[in-house]
């Protein structure tokens, strides 16, 4: 189902116009047009290196049509595979979309790029003063898409993560996408432990 | 001046060698080059040998490094003597077990055995670790100094090394392009307070990381970074206490004209620039 944004909807998004489709086995997909840049840069709270929203991970109840969504109405292109998860790219990133399969329909974490390695591990250790902050996953990296991560919990069961490096796909229609197994050395090659029922 | 060109190797009393080249072939990935009756050898990169443990006190430790020529072993030792420091010749036999063909010994002004060394052994054969721990060779180690302000003459005024930068009073020397080939540190007694192999990449850090948690080896320092040399660095402990490091990415210094040293506080944030806290008695301030 589609539906089309009201003004009010708009404005709470800071967008001109958007489209919600509702697709019953993910989260609602909003296609937006005009999102506001804004004339000041962006200036953090603290120094953690964030450079941009970067990635999301969703988990979907029907990843084979979600996955159609995605690469046949969508021009995403499917860049590795890990079971029958699948990492979808639109650009010269390896992925901006992860779909993972799962009972219920939700986005699993919220992916923020930072600067380096550097940044990556000064909020790993940041994270050890703070009782609120419990990580989830990492530090590791991907071995599909040779990420450095870290992943915690945020509010409300969505997990977070911090991103740094990756591969880059130039041409994606010759890109070749590998099949992992479904195993924990998937989703880390240093070994970390997780916490993520959907990595397992 | 003596001229020192590179380490060459540690060479490690202990009482347990067995557990020795356990922890050297599982753990820090180093290729078993030899056993003999009483020392077994170990291998970090093309040379014959890098780490050798010897049936023996666990107090008993050696670094060697490597001097171009039979003329600079013979320099080194008049001025060694010039000094006031007992030279100790080595037997052919003693050259034999250390795999040179030459060697003086001495002791620093803390009494860390030092022995210089002409024409280390090289290996015909690659060295070809058994784990994959990405190991490159042994680049440096940690020294321990019951002054390092003293020390610090010897090593850069009757030897050639160079103070790439300070923690507190603990200078980190070069000897060569390497950033620290020695790193002094202020301790109650001599010996070798860690044995640095450099890695390939941070990826081999990280890896090593959760190879040896897995093991229940203590990790006493990092993961990190260096703020000085910037290397990424593990230090963990191996057998008798011996704190061992892997370290990549570490700075070549080339340009010898416009380096210039720097000062660094002698708090966790003077160790690792990533936020760790070292359980390094030798890294916290007295």
């Amino acid at each position: 189902m589609v539906e089309r944004g009201t003004a009010d909807q708009c404005a709470e998004r800071k967008v001109k116009a958007f489209i919600a489709i509702n697709n019953q086995s993910g989260p609602q997909i909003e296609l937006v047009v005009r999102p506001l840049t804004s004339g000041w840069r962006y200036f953090p709270s603290r120094d953690a290196g964030v450079t941009g929203l970067a990635a999301v991970a969703l988990r979907s109840s029907r990843p084979e049509i979600d996955l159609r969504l995605w690469t046949k109405l969508f021009d995403g292109t499917i860049s590795d595979r890990v079971g029958d998860a699948a990492y979808i790219g639109f650009d010269e990133v390896h992925h901006r979309v992860a779909v993972h399969p799962a009972e219920q329909p939700s986005i699993l974490a919220v992916e923020f790029a930072v600067e380096s390695l550097d940044q990556l591990m000064q909020n790993w250790y940041f994270r050890g003063n703070s009782q609120v902050i419990k990580i989830a996953h990492g530090p590791g990296r991907r071995p599909t898409s040779d990420q450095l991560f870290v992943t915690f919990h945020g509010p409300d069961d969505v997990l977070c993560s911090f991103v740094a490096e990756g591969s880059q796909i130039a041409d994606r229609h010759a890109h070749r996408s590998r099949q992992f197994v479904k195993a924990p050395l998937s989703f880390c090659c240093w070994g970390s432990e997780s916490q993520i029922v959907e990595f397992g | 001046m003596i001229n020192l060109q590179s380490v060459s190797y540690v060479r490690l009393g202990t009482r347990d060698i067995e557990r020795g080249e356990m922890f050297a072939t599982k753990y820090l990935g180093l290729e078993l080059a030899e056993r003999t009756r009483h020392a077994t050898y170990f291998k970090s990169d093309q040379r014959e040998h890098t780490l050798c443990y010897f049936d023996g006190d666990p107090a008993d430790q050696v670094i060697a490094f490597e001097v171009g020529s039979a003329e600079d072993l013979a320099i080194a030792a008049a001025e060694l003597e010039r000094c006031g420091h007992d030279v100790l010749p080595g037997t052919a036999a003693e050259a034999e077990s250390r795999k040179v063909r030459d060697f003086i010994a001495f002791h620093d002004p803390s009494g860390n055995r030092i022995e210089l060394v002409v024409g280390p052994a090289h290996s015909g054969r690659r060295y070809h670790g058994t784990r994959d721990a990405g190991v490159t060779g042994f680049s440096h180690i940690g020294l321990r100094s019951t002054d390092p302000v003293r020390d610090e003459v010897f090593w850069t005024r009757i030897c050639n090394a160079q103070v790439s930068d300070r923690i507190g009073d603990a200078p980190l020397l070069r000897i060569n392009e390497v950033h620290h080939s020695i790193a002094m540190f202020a301790s109650d007694r001599p010996g070798i307070q860690h044995i640095n192999h450099q890695v390939e990449s941070s990826d081999d850090i990280m890896r090593s990381w959760r190879f040896l948690q897995e093991r229940q080896v203590p990790i006493v320092f990092g993961p990190g970074r260096h703020p000085s040399s910037s290397a990424k660095f593990l230090y963990f402990e191996g057998p008798d206490g011996m704190v061992f490091e892997f370290s990549s990415g570490v700075r070549l210094i080339a340009d010898e004209l416009l380096y210039r040293e720097r000062q660094f506080v002698t708090e966790p944030k003077g160790f690792c620039q990533w936020g760790a806290q070292p359980d390094i008695p030798e890294f916290r301030d007295k």
